[in-house]
């Protein structure tokens, strides 16, 4: 056995989960590559389809699909990573019998995995609709999206990780956890513009950092978003660090439990 | 050689508590093939876990500069939807063994395991004995210092287990198993020091027939 450092040790752990878990989500059904790609899509085509076809909605000034699209899909690849990140210790348990596997290069190497496959989908989707339906997909502000894109996969990660420790310990929150996701998906402002909200009604719902970010994402896509007062993108920066603290601190905390079986 | 310091290990039960070792201090020397043996539940698996850093002592310290494997054996951690093939590899990225060195263990363990075609079909349609042949395979594939077995050699036919006990007869000079077991044959046969673990005290014996004369008066 030769020695290597902890550094590099990390790194090959992260680089093996990661394929591992990419290979194993490709073999699990028939055609996984197939349905990997096309679960986010179709729930986009669906969505697409009410908005637009049966409920004959248009936002003034925006193509709907497009407007939907640049919501919908980075919601979802936030709302995966939180969730995969919850089960990625239990489903990762028998793993840790290798010395060098530690939970967290579960969690780091899910979080990847998440973000790859999100890239896939977003080309994929933005490309044929930009070029079979001859929209314009261009992001107007792209560091300006990127970084944005940064925030939510680490409030997502950080999310991911307070949870996935919190339903170690009291498994019966996880299905609390998954059924929470519903209601944030109606009040992140994923399928409507916020300016439609009546003005009583954002202050509310307001707390929400994907609400935040979910907007900064369209500001930064759209070369005259309009402005929503109440919303700014450093609110959700905020938010993030301070929940990336306690997640780290819990870890910590509670890494030797993660590890029993 | 390894070292316990002052090693506490317990677990949480419903029922309170439990102490498996409380407060052990106890250096294992060097150049010995050792046997665990006890009574059911008297903490042979649990000295295993924390020998192979399965598991951490509550308080104290495990040391060692010499190298242990994980469990000889386990199955567990194989992913049922890869190859038998893919799984391998997968151990052998984390163990930091890249280019060449793969290959060479990859192709160490399918001439070992004898599966055939199943090498490169997905392990959840093995047999139990074919996943055990594939793990003990890629257990010896690698070098360590210190083997931890735990009963894996009873799983398989005569013929795999004949295989097995020889492939650790030719490591016996630059490698030592640790053996947790119940079958005093296989005591005799590989070992050379015994660890009789009993109501959370290790008592050791160099002679290994005083070792099992102990552990018959026990049970």
């Amino acid at each position: 056995m030769h020695n290597r450092s902890s550094l590099a040790i990390t790194r090959a752990v992260i680089f093996a989960l990661t394929l591992r878990e990419i290979k194993g989500r490709l073999n699990a059904r028939r055609l996984g590559t197939f349905w990997i790609l096309f679960e986010p899509i179709a729930h986009v085509i669906g969505m697409v389809l009410i908005i637009t076809v049966i409920r004959g909605r248009t936002i003034p000034g925006f193509e709907v699909p497009v407007f939907l699209l640049t919501g919908i899909v980075p919601f979802i690849l936030m709302k995966n990573i939180c969730l995969k990140l919850m089960e990625a210790v239990s489903s990762n348990k028998a793993l840790f019998s290798y010395r060098q596997i530690k939970p967290a290069d579960a969690l780091v190497a899910r979080t990847l995995v998440e973000c790859c496959l999100f890239v896939c989908v977003y080309v994929l989707i933005m490309g044929s609709v930009g070029f079979f339906a001859g929209y314009d997909v261009s992001i107007a502000h792209p560091l300006e999206w990127v970084v944005m894109l940064l925030v939510g996969v680490l409030l997502a990660f950080s999310i991911g990780v307070i949870l996935c420790i919190a339903g170690e310990a009291v498994p019966e929150l996880k299905t609390f956890f998954r059924l929470m996701f519903l209601p944030l998906y109606f009040i992140s402002g994923v399928v409507y513009p916020l300016w439609a909200l009546p003005d009583n009604v954002l202050p509310w719902i307001s707390w929400n950092p994907f609400l935040h970010i979910v907007d900064s994402l369209r500001w930064a896509v759209f070369p005259h978003y309009p402005f929503t007062m109440g919303v700014n993108p450093y609110y959700p920066i905020k938010v993030t660090l301070v929940l990336f603290f306690i997640a780290v601190g819990m870890y910590r905390a509670r890494r030797l439990q993660l590890v029993a079986v | 050689m390894i070292e316990l310091k002052n090693v506490t290990k317990s677990y949480r039960t419903n029922a309170g508590r439990q102490y498996v070792f409380r407060d052990v201090s106890y250096v294992i020397p060097a150049n010995r093939n050792v046997a665990l043996i006890g009574r059911n539940g008297a903490g042979k698996s649990t000295l295993m876990r924390l020998l192979g850093g399965l598991d951490t002592p509550d308080s104290g310290k495990i040391l060692t500069a010499q190298s242990i494997s994980w469990p000889v054996g386990l199955t567990g951690g194989f992913q049922g939807s890869l190859t038998g093939r893919e799984n391998v590899k997968f151990i052998c990225r984390v163990y930091g063994a890249e280019g060449d060195s793969m290959r060479e263990k990859v192709a160490f363990v399918e001439s070992f395991a004898e599966i055939g075609k199943y090498f490169e079909h997905p392990v959840k349609t093995y047999s139990t004995g074919m996943r055990a042949r594939v793990a003990f395979g890629l257990s010896l594939a690698f070098d360590f210092d210190y083997y931890l077995v735990d009963e894996a050699m009873s799983v398989g036919d005569a013929h795999f287990k004949a295989k097995a006990t020889a492939a650790f007869r030719d490591r016996v000079d630059n490698a030592k198993i640790i053996l947790v077991t119940h079958s005093m044959g296989q005591v005799r046969k590989m070992c050379d020091y015994v660890m009789l673990i009993d109501n959370g005290k290790i008592i050791a014996f160099e002679d290994v027939e005083a070792g099992i004369a102990a552990y018959m008066k026990l049970i």
